[in-house]
């Protein structure tokens, strides 16, 4: 098998969300309410048909609160919701400019059904695009999804996916100067911070793990097929924050899929063999100098920009004159890398964590007359006064003599005046509240979209909005996701709905056609399919026509609950969100 | 903008001379990327001016970015509570 110049790649998203009301603030709401309210719109507004994984995932079956397996659109992306979470996935993409052209077609419709769904209190509902929340120091992810080979034998399939992690790794540790989100403060009591690149890295705590709730890791194990099981697999990346910026998420896509190239054609060399990945994450993540140094095993160190350079230059041999997209991916990791080099401000027009610390948070720290190393031993300081399950930072009133004395020597080693302890204790919010309005997809709240309108944020390449609205619509040409678009409008003029059922890889059509297998993601017709398609459409006793409601649903109004956060006590039971949701409604 | 005031590009371990970047060289570039913003919409003036309307866009844009903030920063913070993901 040679390695592969091609690929499928694609994202999933976990969304954050809430109710925001004039005058009331944010509200929690029951998620997956709000999931139902939102798919409500979709049915209303696009042809779908129910995605069904066939019992591939039976612990999620038994848990209907957990997880609903959602809708495929048209376009082939799927709508679905996953451990309190709106998710979206994009459509099998052809390259990676694609998956990032179907993404923010994702992050369009969803912020499209937002504004549309009828919203308790008359309050608008918020979907933040981002991997952390402030108040419980809570994650959720964007993975990525890249398409590999498999070697056919076990044992040297298992040796290539160990020597794959091994050789990814550093990159993946170091990547994320290209493409990190940015955070505020720290999930590391041990390792405080005023802001760091990476959202994700605090969560990430071993190299290498089957697991994505807990054991989150570098490398994720996790070995499923993504087209022909016996070819190829799934390398499924959760490390990753999700961008707003389009140039961010493109270079994080293109440059792992040169790794992954490199590494299929046994061309890495050597990597540089970080004595701790893991704390090297974090150390990269909290240095937004971009010039620590990552010590090796066997002696010397390394920078993170070091680090992504050697892998530029080993993909420097994928340069061909005829291919310009990969030209312009080339040209873009140098760039970013000499600017990074020379000053990370210079990516102030395209890496998420320097847009928020050049526009966002520098001006109002120049009027705090405060700086980063200030505001990062404050943090250190309220995440030891933190209470309650919101991690409340008390007001300087609320601490008691014992506390002041106890961390007297913290402000001493930092030179900080408990005088300053309001001022910072109010900034520390306005910065996270801020932070939270860059993610948020309204276009008519968000920081992200008013930096993007005054011309301050790189579109990313070709992402003009009319390919992007097209994009709500069409499935990519180049992939599996067009046959499942087939699927779809042919459903839609038979008036099926619940009949037909699609996974990523599989088509389940009423008898006698049954289960139609999509086994090559990148073929977008598959004759098999067509030919099932014309069969069902000569028979005359194809299910009546109807209307298309969500499996298990009537049409009656999807209830919301508000869930009232009480601040200084655990909000939820000890089984979670799920448990408390079983508990309100009755199950 | 207060004058002068250190804005720290480092948590601490990076060499002397790229910790700190001084609010007035964060407001310059910030203006050179509003005038390149500029000549890339095509907008044509003298360098001065162009160098003036930066600033009042900039201005104008802090304004629309402080207007997002709610009238509780702290209850929006602790009420964006979510449960744990993937």
């Amino acid at each position: 098998m040679t390695a592969m110049d091609r690929r499928v790649y694609g994202l999933e998203t976990e969304y954050g969300l809430n109710l925001e009301t004039r005058g009331q603030g944010l509200s929690q709401l029951d998620p997956g309410a709000l999931f139902s309210l939102l798919e409500r719109v979709l049915l209303e507004r696009y042809p779908t048909l129910e995605s069904d994984s066939f019992g591939r995932r039976p612990e999620a079956v038994r848990d209907p609160i957990q997880i609903r397996e959602g809708r495929f659109l048209e376009s082939g992306a799927r709508f679905y919701y996953d451990t309190g979470h709106v998710e979206w996935a994009t459509p099998e993409a052809a390259s990676p400019e694609q998956a990032v052209l179907y993404d923010l077609a994702g992050e369009r419709t969803l912020a499209e059904l937002a504004a549309a769904a009828p919203a308790p209190r008359g309050g608008r509902l918020l979907l933040i695009k981002n991997n952390v929340d402030y108040a419980g120091d809570r994650t959720y992810g964007c993975h990525e999804n890249y398409q590999i080979e498999r070697r056919q034998r076990q044992s040297e399939d298992s040796r290539f996916f160990a020597g794959l992690a091994a050789q990814l790794v550093p990159f993946l540790v170091t990547r994320q100067i290209l493409c990190g989100a940015g955070r505020l403060g720290s999930s590391d009591p041990r390792a405080a911070a005023g802001y760091q690149i990476s959202q994700r890295a605090d969560h990430v705590d071993r190299v290498a793990s089957g697991e994505t709730r807990s054991a989150r890791a570098i490398v994720n194990t996790r070995d499923e097929p993504l087209g022909d099981a016996a070819h190829h697999r799934r390398l499924h990346l959760i490390l990753g924050d999700a961008n707003r910026s389009p140039h961010a998420a493109w270079l994080k896509l293109g440059t792992t899929g040169l790794v992954l190239r490199l590494v299929e054609e046994r061309a890495p060399g050597t990597v540089p063999d970080l004595a701790d990945p893991v704390a090297a994450l974090r150390t990269v993540s909290r240095d937004i100098a971009c010039t620590a140094t990552l010590p090796l095993r066997g002696g010397g160190s390394i920078t993170a920009v070091g680090v992504q350079r050697l892998y530029l230059e080993r993909a420097e041999r994928f340069r061909t004159r005829g291919d310009a997209a990969l030209g312009r991916l080339l040209d873009a990791w140098r760039r970013d890398l000499d600017d990074l080099a020379s000053d990370p401000m210079l990516l102030a027009d395209r890496a998420d964590w320097v847009i928020k610390l050049a526009h966002l948070y520098g001006p109002r720290l120049a009027r705090a007359q405060t700086g980063w190393r200030e505001v990062g031993a404050w943090d250190l300081l309220f995440s030891r006064l933190r209470h309650g399950a919101a991690r409340v930072v008390p007001d300087l009133a609320e601490l008691t003599p014992a506390q002041t004395a106890r961390h007297q020597h913290l402000l001493d080693r930092h030179r900080l005046r408990w005088a300053d302890y309001a001022a910072q204790r109010r900034l520390h919010y306005e910065l996270r509240e801020l932070d939270l309005r860059y993610h948020d997809l309204d276009p008519e709240h968000s920081a992200f979209s008013l930096l993007g309108d005054a011309g301050l944020v790189r579109p990313g390449p070709g992402m003009d909005p009319a390919r992007i609205a097209a994009a709500q619509r069409r499935p990519p040409d180049e992939t599996r996701a067009c046959a499942r678009a087939e699927v779809i409008r042919w459903a839609h003029r038979q008036g099926l709905g619940g009949e037909v059922l699609l996974d990523w890889g599989r088509v389940s059509l009423p008898p006698p056609a049954g289960t139609v297998w999509l086994e090559d993601p990148l073929a977008p017709t598959v004759p098999s399919l067509s030919h099932a398609l014309a069969q069902l459409g000569t028979l005359a006793d194809l299910p009546a026509a109807g209307p298309l409601p969500p499996r298990g649903r009537d049409d009656t109004e999807v209830p919301i609950h508000i869930l009232d956060v009480e601040t200084t006590a655990a909000p939820f039971p000890a089984g979670g969100l799920g448990a408390l949701l079983r508990s309100l409604l009755g199950r | 903008m207060s004058g002068g005031q250190r804005f720290d590009l480092s948590s601490g371990a990076a060499p002397a001379e790229r910790q700190e970047t001084t609010s007035e060289e964060l407001a310059l570039r910030r203006s050179q990327a509003e005038l390149a913003a500029a000549a890339r919409r095509g907008e044509q003036a003298s360098l001065e001016q162009a160098a003036a309307e930066a600033r009042v866009r900039l201005e104008r844009l802090d304004e629309q970015i402080e207007s997002l903030l709610s009238s509780d920063p702290q209850e929006f913070v602790i009420r964006f509570l979510q449960t744990g993901g993937q």
